[in-house]
């Protein structure tokens, strides 16, 4: 009897654990437990494949040409990556992250990504520039979380929400917190897909690339700034898509409605441009929507050109029952190539508004955003001031990259430069003129910038800058509107995490 | 002024990117043996792939997209998070006493980190020259299977 007590507690003792796992397992859907085989059997086959080879391949010998019946392609054997398991082969323009059972996500929530970017900077502009002070100083300038969410193979979430300065608690409360855009995306097909949500304005290649550590220099392009006032986000709906005309060529475009500008009481003025006039997120006070589109050309690899518009009005209901409706048209074209080492790429853009002219603020408690992109308030306006609304603005900027790494940087220091690592010059001309229309226009902005920057790993970046600012009138010399430089350098840490 | 140069500038790189910036000639397998044999042993190199379009008068075959993680790892913690996607486009020229098969890869790219997951999401890469290689290597070992010559 005794013998038999012992014999069943140790059969039960044996059962358990194989039960739990059993547990264990029947949480994975037979889906999952296909995966998982699979997942085994390619890391078996890969073990096997990664044993040296007797007496050994030289170093530098050319691969040996695949034997007859050799595997299929084995896709997703990028040169850099190493053997990844949990990938899925399916076809379809789904993202398949959400499937992946074994992806990684960044936390723990499966299908979500939380990540962000941080970057600091150093920066002094002798005279003093709207985007460069005149004192050196330190400054925090983003701490950007962001949130990326496949809900479903077709439904994805996605939010960047940006800290400025400190954030508006910071200690002399001269920071900021904003959402830079939080949309809803449910795709159909490549060519067909709904956005909508805060979007990020299709207007110019910069404002769509703009977080920190994708940009070479510290400063972003003039005419990012004032005439396509990155980062530009506007509440909105729409669509966008991707066709292929031929095996080599691409077409991408968006399509979006929004609530478009607020340029009331001086908030679109030569001196702010058209960054003061961004939207509310919330509210579309003059019950009149904006288009917003872009269409980008691939027609090779290496190649892309784009056009965009933003049309709709500025001004406020009052101004449309008086039968004055004014909208504000935006263009803008870009390009980038890219060939070997070099990189050229450009913006240009247009503004042309309508009910040009002289105007006066109203008294009483106004929005007010400062043009030097510090916070948007409610400022008191204990009487009215002067300003003009211009009736054309224009901008550009040209930059050529070139991207090197030396080999024996490489060789020398292999702990500090990896087979990522890539050193980049550059070289930017740019122009931003708020009132094309004025010859003595104190907001005109001229800028060479000179800079190198360093990639240790694609994500980050390490910049230095030098830049030559002409600020004011150019074109005369007129001793009463003289025009000044202010010229300064720019030091840069970001990076993705 | 400005305005002018600008637009200048726009239109020459534009118009003349494109005779500057061709692709790479494609990857390509010459064989003796008839169109039939030919168009199976295409079918054959990406037979583990969806195929999003066939034409056989045509003789041209296109994969479905197949997405895949990417080997570019996102952030300073290196994290899986990107992604890849690439197809296979197959041509079949017919010759008088042969037949051209050729390969090109269309390979784009996806980072949900930050600004990247908006606009269009998919960006352009560079194919790879390996997977090419392998479907067409994948082919010629059909053919070779089939009794086909592979001609120089």
């Amino acid at each position: 009897m005794r013998r038999l007590l012992i014999a069943g507690a140790l059969a039960v003792l044996m059962i358990v654990p194989q039960t739990n796992a059993l547990a264990e397992e029947a949480e994975f859907t037979p889906a999952q437990l296909k995966q998982i085989r699979k997942m085994f059997e390619e890391w078996s086959k890969q073990q096997k494949m990664d044993e040296p080879m007797g007496g050994g391949m030289p170093a530098g010998a050319p691969p040996a040409p695949p034997s007859q019946g050799s595997e299929m392609p084995s896709m997703g054997d990028t040169t850099k990556a190493q053997p990844r398991y949990g990938v899925d082969f399916s076809g379809g323009s789904g993202l398949q992250g959400g499937r992946t059972i074994y992806a990684k996500p960044f936390v723990k929530v499966p299908k979500t990504i939380i990540g962000g970017y941080i970057d600091f900077s150093l920066t002094r502009c002798q005279g003093g520039a709207r985007d460069c002070r005149e004192t050196l100083e330190f400054d925090q300038e983003r701490f950007v979380p962001f949130f990326y969410s496949q809900v479903t193979d077709r439904l994805s979430v996605a939010a960047e929400l940006e800290i400025e300065h400190g954030g508006p608690q910071s200690n002399q409360s001269d920071g900021d917190v904003k959402i830079e855009f939080a949309t809803i995306d449910y795709r159909f097909s490549d060519w067909f897909n709904l956005r909508s949500g805060v979007i990020l304005v299709p207007m110019g290649r910069f404002n769509l690339v703009h977080d920190s550590p994708l940009n070479d220099l510290p400063l972003r392009p003039m005419v990012s700034r004032s005439i396509l006032p990155s980062t530009f986000a506007e509440s909105g709906l729409g669509f966008f898509g991707t066709v292929y005309p031929t095996q080599l060529s691409k077409i991408d475009y968006e399509f979006y409605v929004t609530n478009g500008f607020d340029g009331r009481n001086g908030q679109l003025r030569d001196a702010n441009g058209t960054r003061g006039s961004r939207g509310s997120l919330s509210r579309d006070r003059n019950e009149n929507k904006a288009i917003v589109s872009r269409i980008s050309v691939s027609p090779v690899l290496g190649v892309e050109v784009a056009g965009s518009v933003h049309h709709g009005q500025w001004n406020d209901e009052a101004d449309v029952y008086n039968g004055e409706e004014h909208n504000l048209t935006l263009l803008a074209v870009d390009g980038n190539l890219q060939r070997g080492p070099f990189e050229i790429q450009g913006e240009a853009a247009w503004a042309d508004i309508e009910g040009a002219g002289i105007y006066t603020t109203v008294e009483g408690e106004v929005s007010r955003q400062d043009a030097d992109d510090s916070n948007r308030r409610t400022v008191l306006e204990e009487r009215g001031s002067r300003y003009e609304v211009p009736q054309s603005m224009f901008g550009y900027y040209v930059q050529l990259n070139y991207h090197f790494m030396p080999q024996a940087i490489t060789r020398a220091f292999p702990s500090y430069f990896g087979q990522d690592s890539t050193f980049t010059g550059i070289v930017r001309w740019g122009e931003a003129d708020t009132n094309t229309d004025s010859d003595f226009n104190p907001n005109d902005e001229e800028r060479l910038t000179l800079g190198i920057n360093f990639r240790p790993i694609e994500d980050s970046v390490i910049k230095f800058a030098y830049t030559f600012n002409q600020i004011g009138p150019t074109l005369l010399n007129d001793k009463y509107n003289p025009g000044r430089t202010a010229n300064g350098f720019q030091f840069n840490l970001s990076t993705y995490f | 002024m400005g305005q002018h140069v600008v637009l200048s500038l726009f239109l020459v790189v534009s118009t003349t990117g494109c005779a500057v910036f061709s692709d790479a000639p494609p990857l390509t397998v010459k064989t003796s043996c008839s169109p039939e044999q030919a168009w199976e042993a295409a079918l054959a190199g990406v037979s583990q792939l969806k195929i999003d379009d066939k034409d056989k008068e045509k003789g041209t075959i296109t994969t479905e997209w197949a997405v895949m993680e990417s080997g570019q790892l996102a952030g300073v913690f290196q994290r899986d998070a990107n992604r890849e996607r690439a197809r296979f486009f197959l041509v079949l020229d017919r010759l008088r006493d042969a037949v051209i098969i050729s390969v090109r890869q269309a390979r784009e790219y996806f980072s949900p980190m930050g600004v990247q997951s908006q606009s269009t999401r998919w960006r352009r890469m560079s194919p790879l020259a390996k997977e090419e290689r392998r479907v067409i290597q994948q082919v010629s070992n059909r053919l070779k299977e089939d009794g086909c010559a592979i001609l120089p």
